[in-house]
């Protein structure tokens, strides 16, 4: 999240972000020795101090504390299970994004407008977003006005204020939304491929819902939303930052205080996901092609899953280095960037890719994405490349801590997958162990068969 | 996503962003910065954030599009990405391998006043990246193969970022109106017809004259102590040669008094949007008007609780309203409001309930207001030392813009020194700058 704030930052810039390149085939030259450099360093490797402990309320919600005390502010985030737009009623189609959007318009014995005084003068962040499952909530705080923030989302989940007016606005802005996705190429490819994707099933839906539902939401239907799923038995809680264990247990208790700890069990009907997208594209007058791609994957607790997030790092992962960027953008200047990454959802695992380009430039681009994809399927990747891509996950573990809203998330993932509490002392054991073989293996399997493309603008 | 976009989903992040982009949020009591020179030249702050083992290097040069000649749009954004392909001593294969080998995260950017380099790293590999920062600051590489290479790649950006997008498009033809006759008036990307005649020598000589170590700015925010990173820097940096310090032009105010107005039908719009834009002073010309624009803006129409949310959304006389506030820059700043009207044929309407929102919020700030909104902005203050990358990032920006220290370390002074008459000296102020308004529309007959 803060990257967005970051990202915003840089627009107001009118920048051009990136800019970056690569593979020149020069000769390295010694005189600029990297492993002395590394191996003398004055600075060592040192350890992240808050790893994770799970507390009890004394109402019975667990929760996972990273105790971190460097600056006064406390993160936390969670989740209600089962509450995203996914599991909307088929004809209240955005009904988990309405009420995401409406929460922070008052509740209890706070209007509106001093709702939203009381978080700007106590610099108190709030949000929620509705994803195809969940619905999550972020809350960031100074540590001084922890009672304030307490109280706050206290109201706002046992007795949020849904009025006329509020309704009317929203109504008007979501709606609004729904059609502003159509200006955007971009959007407009990623919602298609969505729905091909999933089959018309409902994790295949627009977070934004459908116009008609929306118009006919009444003040009943966002009660009865709050009322059966925000529950503390679907709940998930994680918080990072200037806490103790006991003040979390008091505070925790207090935010969720009220809500009921039952109700509806609901289920999705089985998703198939369609791997095989008819290769396809979608009219449009742009200077470009834009591409979405997607083959089978892996979901996060299957024993592939280390094997092939480094086969797709070596293939078309993170930065430059990647063999699809290298060979499409650094060498033959073909697009601005071609990447791929791994969705590990558990019932429609996939491997997606994406990349843009001038017209000219489509056939000759779409060439090297399967002739790349072949390659990898026959040849399998590099001991050189294994080691290096080892390495980036190692060095690179502590950035995940660069933020408490970044760490609070982390942990609340970590429950959602399921991976241990002890899953930060053991994650750089798992990449070690992962071996060259079993990468290998998971090249040959899962880049057996050619992507489905998706296609805009052509 | 656009701005308004986002803002009419999030109001809080925006209310929020907008705070952050705050010249001065880093008064040293509360990042408890240090700073030094390097006999080069080099100037170097340091912040200390010890959270995690990691730490933000920004390298940010005191160049930006704004400083290339006529006819060579698009030079510095060029000269970023040659600065990946390598130097005499490291070439760039492998300067990137040993990127990622080491777990670095690592980018550049490029704004109409300045370019930066950037690398989120575990403390055990910072000195690589300074060690890689200082070479490619004075051994640049640049060969036929890679020139040519990232001709093609910017001009596929521009495409990707800027052509396929009709907003896009639109907000570039507006920033050439407001902006005209400025070095401001041209993209940070570049034309194409330009892009495509600039030469290797060209890149090379906007290298040798701008990348010099008293031309930039290195900011270390992290796991570290002034201690253990002065010797470190000077170690890597302080061997490079001094130079020339080239002129940092600051320019042109666009502040005269013209009232333009623009609107075009595009394909692909499916909404009326209609914007404002005023040309104010910069932090720069006029630190006084600046911050009372800040803090008005901030009341008018980005805080939670705002004018524009409370008088034209909830009366349901617009879709959606925002404002938004730029005083950092080294010519006029900017203030823009920007509208989603009800209908898309309402656009006249809208910009007449704009103007008269904006002349009766003014005439509504009273001291409460006033007290209020600066607690507001002051509170969100805490923040700056959440994130490693955030605070470098902001003090990067703002020493590179030339802000000094006073400004830097007074942030709550020159927020608090705001008057209600500061205010109110606004309404005048609007009457006679630049005033440019723009609406876009959808196609009549699609």
């Amino acid at each position: 999240m803060v990257k967005k704030y970051v990202l915003r930052f840089l627009n107001i810039f009118f920048l051009v972000l990136f800019g970056v390149a690569l593979f020149v085939f020069l000769k390295a030259d010694k005189a600029f020795d990297a492993d002395k450099i590394i191996q003398n360093s004055a600075l060592k490797e040192k350890k992240f101090k808050g790893l994770p402990v799970e507390i009890m309320t004394q109402n019975g919600i667990k929760i996972w504390l990273s105790e971190e005390h460097s600056a006064p502010l406390v993160a936390l985030s969670f989740y209600f299970d089962k509450a995203g737009f996914a599991f909307d009623e088929g004809n209240k189609q955005g009904l988990s994004t309405f009420v995401s959007s409406i929460l922070l318009h008052g509740a209890g014995a706070f209007d509106e407008e001093m709702f939203q005084n009381l978080l700007d003068t106590n610099a108190i962040e709030m949000k929620f977003s509705a994803s195809d499952e969940i619905m999550e909530g972020l809350m960031i705080f100074p540590k001084e006005n922890m009672k304030t923030a307490m109280d706050l989302l206290n109201a706002v989940l046992t007795s949020p204020k849904f009025d006329e007016k509020n309704m009317a606005v929203i109504k008007r802005q979501q709606t609004a939304a729904i059609d502003m996705q159509n200006e955007n190429p971009e959007s407009v490819l990623r919602n298609e491929f969505k729905l091909r994707f999933f089959n018309n099933h409902p994790k295949g839906r627009l977070p934004l819902g459908v116009k008609e539902d929306i118009e006919g939401f009444s003040r009943q239907d966002l009660e009865d939303f709050v009322k059966t799923n925000f529950r503390t038995d679907n709940l998930t809680v994680a918080i990072a930052g200037d806490i103790t264990p006991d003040e979390t247990k008091n505070f925790v208790s207090e935010i969720f205080k009220g809500l009921p700890d039952t109700g509806l069990q609901k289920e999705l009907s089985e998703l198939e996901a369609n791997y095989n997208i008819k290769e396809d594209n979608i009219k449009r007058d742009i200077p470009q092609v834009i591409s979405l791609f997607v083959a089978k994957g892996v979901k996060r607790s299957d024993k592939d899953f280390y094997p092939l997030y480094m086969v797709n790092e070596i293939f078309g992962g993170n930065g430059l280095s990647s063999r699809l960027n290298v060979r499409a953008r650094e060498k033959e200047g073909l697009t601005y960037g071609a990447y791929t990454y791994l969705n590990a959802e558990k019932d429609a695992p996939r491997i997606v890719g994406t990349f843009s380009v001038s017209k000219e430039n489509y056939e000759k681009m779409k060439a090297v994405l399967f002739d790349e994809w072949r390659k990898m399927a026959r040849y399998g990747v590099q001991k050189e490349e294994f080691e290096r891509v080892k390495n980036n996950m190692l060095t690179s573990f502590n950035l995940r801590f660069a933020s408490l809203a970044g760490i609070s998330k982390q942990l609340l993932y970590m429950q959602k997958e399921n991976l241990g509490i002890d899953f930060l002392q053991k994650r750089n054991e798992y990449v070690l162990n992962t071996s060259f073989d079993a990468v290998n293996a998971a090249a040959q399997k899962y880049f057996a068969d050619s992507p489905s493309i998706l296609t805009i603008g052509n | 996503m656009n701005c308004l976009k986002i803002c009419l989903m999030m109001k809080k992040v925006c209310c929020f962003l907008f705070l952050l982009v705050l010249p001065g949020l880093c008064a040293a009591q509360v990042l408890n910065l240090s700073e030094f020179e390097l006999s080069n030249g080099l100037s170097v702050v340091i912040g200390e954030n010890h959270k995690a083992p990691i730490a933000k290097v920004m390298l940010v040069y005191k160049v930006g599009a704004a400083d290339e000649v006529a006819g060579k749009s698009g030079l510095a954004h060029l000269l970023e990405h040659l600065m990946f392909r390598g130097t005499t001593n490291v070439s760039g294969e492998r300067f990137n391998t040993l990127m990622l080998e080491n777990g670095v995260d690592f980018n550049a950017f490029t704004s109409r006043d300045i370019t930066a380099y950037h690398a989120l790293t575990d403390i055990s590999r910072l000195e690589l990246v300074l060690a890689l920062e200082a070479d490619r600051m004075a051994n640049l590489k640049i060969d036929d193969e890679a020139f040519s290479a990232e001709q093609k790649i910017v001009y596929q950006e521009r495409q990707q970022r800027v052509e396929n997008n009709s907003k896009a498009r639109f907000s570039e033809d507006v920033n050439k109106i407001f902006w005209q006759n400025t070095p401001y008036e041209h993209p940070v990307s570049g034309v194409l017809k330009e892009i495509n005649a600039l030469s290797k020598e060209d890149t090379k000589r906007f290298y040798d004259t701008y990348y010099t170590p008293s031309n930039a700015v290195l900011v270390i925010v992290g796991d570290v102590t002034v201690k253990e990173i002065k010797p470190l820097v000077e170690k890597y940096f302080g061997g490079i040669q001094k130079k020339r310090t080239p002129e940092r032009k600051m320019f042109f105010s666009i502040e005269d008094g013209s009232n333009i107005f623009i609107s075009k039908e595009m394909n692909d719009v499916e909404k009326t949007m209609v914007s404002v834009s005023y040309a104010i002073p910069s932090v720069v010309k006029n630190k006084k008007a600046a911050y009372a624009f800040y803090v008005f803006s901030s009341y008018f129409g980005e805080s939670g609780a705002n004018y524009l949310k409370k008088y034209l959304v909830d009366e349901q006389k617009v879709v959606a309203a925002t404002s938004s506030v730029q005083i950092l820059s080294r010519g006029s700043g900017e203030f823009e409001i920007s509208v989603l009207p009800n209908g898309n044929d309402d656009f006249k309407i809208t910009i007449d309930m704009i103007d008269e929102a904006l002349n009766n919020a003014i005439e509504a700030f009273d001291e409460k207001a006033l007290e209020n909104e600066k607690k507001k902005i002051l509170s969100w203050f805490v923040y700056i030392k959440d994130n490693v990358a955030d605070e470098a990032y902001f003090i990067g920006q703002l020493k590179a813009l030339g802000m000094n220290e006073e400004d830097i370390e007074h942030y709550v002074k020159n927020i608090e020194n705001v008057s209600i008459k500061d205010v109110k000296d606004l309404l005048p102020y609007l009457l006679k700058t630049k005033k440019m308004t723009s609406v876009l529309l959808p196609k009549e007959d699609k």
